[in-house]
């Protein structure tokens, strides 16, 4: 149903030249699976889709058109209209370059969840609706079915848009921010943090896949590949990967719009999106500030107060 | 070529006697949980084990004027490795071919490939992302000097050239007429299963003269050019070498992506490759193309479908090519 | 207890117009510390990327000291600020993942305040000895040995 409203509204933008190109998401060969896809031509908008699948954060793509001239729609969730708010506050684009088509988003399904709760099903088979997930009509935790950034999801319905296609959704119940996402690190012993992390960095093979899908990591350089001077060796050693990781992490600190991309990307499954949403998580209560909510407000190490924490210095 | 069948009990007997020297790609953990035990080191990559992500090649230090050099003994390698048939054609048909040049003597590639011994289990539940076929594979491929086992009803059957290096065949059991009929039909139910055909003759040449085609920027676009598929791929082979240390230290050999934008990035400053188009096509033409016009036709692609399971944006080599085949056969 | 002969290597990254002058004035006035720290001097202690605390502790620092000017005084008016809240992220973030948290420490220390920096020194020193030389975060193939 979404998908007409969409295809219609994608033709009407490039008929009326509104845009140049849209980023969308299209369906590939597999099911339960979609792509980024770019549309020039009013004929090529069929192949726009909307369904738990679309994972990518498109906004990503917006870095090739920082210096041309293009008029570029963009698919938005929620978080992905965080991730353009940054962008925009940080001088990577103009707003009157984008047209913003905004997705109210149920969450993202999991395939690997997917696959091992529900084996043997297709897509007709799941709905969703405002008081939640149904898997052949009976509800479902949806803990089985959704990515895990999804689960402590905090803005589902996108923060800045110019159309939104579906109602707008509230936070309903079933669905509560869960603010224990990360209570099972945080209850562990520094020793056992430490072992539970480095085993995740031994399993880093240093693909800079979670760095490429993020849309706030555009510099044209990133330290990780400087090699005047060398930071971490291009080997991917357990030391090495935990200080790409770190530290990468505190470049992301109150950038990050905790879209959960990085994890999704992970060829080795490392639950990396952990790092940067417990550095938010930090600053949401120290600092009272979330990136890309709120277009008005000073990023949080661009600003200072008086009475910032600092017991720690002697 | 002796072959014969062993029971299920006594494959995992064997496993677990040799569990600590044995490792097992993650294919064959998925499709034969039932094979594997405790100590049985599993293995994302099947090059880990010959072409291992990091590899100390020497120790330098100056000393008395002048750079002195020790030499590092490759550390061991398993005995066993046990993986499907796509996997272990990577090792045969590519990586070797690279690999065992003369020229590439002093990397640890060729003493630890010495010891290593193959156990190759037949593919009975291809994936829906593997396209083995297209490149010259089928799932019941072996190589003489392996171990080929394939399950057999609830038993396995083997066959191999080179007994005396698996103990395995000891307990082995002769198989009837109707048995080696049934492992006839079986063997052309597998290859019915995946794609029927490969690619034809000349789409080595003929995606080389579609270089400089449009339709590669349309391809690349969505490419994130992180270097996921190269790292999980079984026959990518590109490495760079560096430096750790400076008057006392030692060099690196490292897995390198001709996705990174900096891999083909000149002192001068000039990069051939600039842009994602440049990359993407080259990693389809290198696979599809380079590598076999050099070397008979051999593809350097196995279809084991790694990279199209893992990438972020879902980017698939196999639509690609057909895409790209295509428009061969249009010109011609 | 027998006393180990291992001794921690520091590095401490000092701001030029007050940690640095700070330290400068302990050693001119002959103001005993230990001599654990290797001092890299740096405009501000708000250019300080984490990224050097982290290559310094790669490298095989045992611990690393980063100070500068007191809230209010620093010759950048606001430098120290945003430092003050990179190192509050920088520290719960170490916490979290089990990084030994007492190997980082901070400071503020003025130009005149040479005695407070010896007793710094002093205090950092003791912290970083009883964790023992660094394991986590150096790199594995050590070229130092």
């Amino acid at each position: 149903m979404f998908e007409n409203i969409l295809i219609n509204l994608a033709k009407k933008l490039l008929r009326e030249k509104r845009v140049d190109l849209i980023i969308g998401y299209g369906s590939t060969q597999f099911s339960f699976q979609t792509e980024p896809i770019i549309i020039k031509q009013e004929e090529q908008s069929e192949a726009l889709v909307w369904n738990p699948f679309c994972g990518n954060n498109l906004a990503r793509y917006l870095k090739y058109y920082k210096n041309t001239q293009h008029k570029i729609a963009l698919m938005v969730k929620g978080c992905d209209s965080r991730a353009v708010q940054v962008l925009l506050k940080e001088d990577q684009i103009k707003r009157d370059r984008l047209y913003l088509i905004g997705l109210s988003c149920p969450g993202l399904v999991n395939r690997e969840k997917l696959q091992k709760q529900f084996p043997q099903t297709s897509p007709e088979d799941f709905q969703w609706k405002e008081a939640g997930w149904f898997y052949r009509g009976e509800q479902i935790d949806p803990a089985l079915l959704l990515e895990d950034t999804c689960l402590r999801c905090r803005y589902p319905n996108p923060l800045e848009y110019d159309q939104l296609i579906g109602e707008p959704r509230t936070m309903s119940p079933y669905q509560i921010y869960r603010k224990d996402y990360l209570d099972p690190i945080d209850n562990l012993s520094p020793e056992e943090r430490w072992d539970r992390w480095s085993k995740e960095m031994t399993k880093c093979i240093r693909c800079y896949a979670c760095r490429n899908s993020c849309p706030l990591c555009y510099c044209q350089e990133c330290f990780a590949e400087s090699t005047q001077p060398q930071w971490v060796s291009p080997a991917p050693t357990p030391s090495d990967n935990f200080l790409f990781h770190l530290v990468r992490t505190m470049h992301m600190a109150g950038r990050c719009v905790e879209c959960g991309a990085c994890e999704r990307a992970c060829p080795v499954s490392i639950p990396i999106a952990q790092l940067p949403l417990k550095v938010e998580m930090i600053i949401r209560e120290q600092f009272q500030f979330e990136a890309g909510t709120n277009q008005e407000s000073v990023a949080p190490l661009l600003t200072y107060r008086e009475n910032d924490p600092g017991d720690f210095i002697k | 070529m002796k072959s014969g069948k062993v029971t299920k009990n006594d494959l995992i007997q064997w496993l677990k006697t040799h569990q600590k020297n044995f490792l097992v790609t993650e294919k064959v953990a998925h499709h034969q949980p039932e094979l594997l035990c405790d100590q049985l080191k599993e293995i994302k990559n099947i090059k880990e084990v010959l072409f291992p992500p990091w590899d100390k090649l020497f120790n330098y230090h100056w000393e008395n004027q002048q750079w002195n050099i020790e030499d590092i003994q490759p550390s061991a390698s398993p005995r066993f490795l046990m993986s499907l048939p796509c996997e272990a054609r990577a090792i045969y048909e590519v990586l070797d071919r690279v690999f065992l040049q003369p020229s590439e003597a002093e990397s640890g590639y060729a003493a630890r490939r010495q010891e290593l011994k193959l156990v190759i289990i037949g593919c009975v539940n291809p994936e829906p992302t593997c396209f083995c076929h297209l490149v010259g594979g089928n799932p019941y491929w072996s190589h003489p000097d392996a171990l080929f086992i394939l399950p057999f009803h609830d038993e396995y059957y083997f066959e191999t050239n080179q007994p005396e290096q698996f103990d395995i065949i000891e307990k082995g059991m002769p198989l009837n007429k109707a048995e080696k009929e049934e492992i006839e039909v079986l063997r052309k139910q597998m290859e019915e299963k995946s794609n029927k055909e490969k690619l034809p003759e000349d789409v080595p040449q003929g995606l080389y003269d579609l270089f400089e085609d449009q339709e590669w920027e349309d391809l690349g676009w969505k490419c994130l050019n992180c270097g996921a598929c190269t790292y999980l791929c079984p026959t990518c082979q590109c490495f760079d070498i560096s430096t750790e240390g400076r008057l006392k230290g030692f060099q690196i050999k490292n897995w390198d992506s001709c996705m990174f934008p900096r891999f083909t990035l000149h002192a001068s400053g000039h990069n051939p490759r600039p842009t994602f188009k440049e990359r993407v096509r080259q990693r389809v033409l290198h696979k599809f193309s380079y590598f076999p016009l050099r070397e008979e036709g051999r593809y350097g692609c196995v279809g084991c479908g790694k990279c199209i399971e893992i990438c972020p944006v879902n980017w698939n080599i196999r639509e690609v090519v057909e895409r790209m085949v295509k428009k061969i056969g249009n010109r011609s | 207890m027998i006393e180990s002969s291992w001794e921690p290597k520091i590095v401490a990254f000092l701001c030029h117009w007050c940690s640095y002058a700070g330290a400068d004035l302990a050693g001119v006035s002959r103001m005993q510390y230990p001599p654990n720290i290797r001092v890299i001097r740096v405009p501000c202690s708000g250019a300080i990327n984490p990224l050097y605390i982290f290559k310094a502790l790669r490298e095989g620092a045992d611990g690393v000291l980063v100070s500068g000017c007191h809230p209010g005084d620093c010759h950048y008016i606001s430098g120290n600020y945003y430092a003050r809240r990179k190192f509050f992220i920088l520290k719960e973030l170490l916490v979290w993942t089990g990084i030994e948290a007492d190997r980082i420490h901070f400071s503020w220390v003025s130009a005149s305040e040479g005695q407070k920096f010896s007793e710094v020194v002093t205090e950092v020193v003791n912290a970083v000895k009883p964790l023992g030389p660094s394991r986590k975060l150096v790199k594995e193939f050590s070229t130092n040995v």
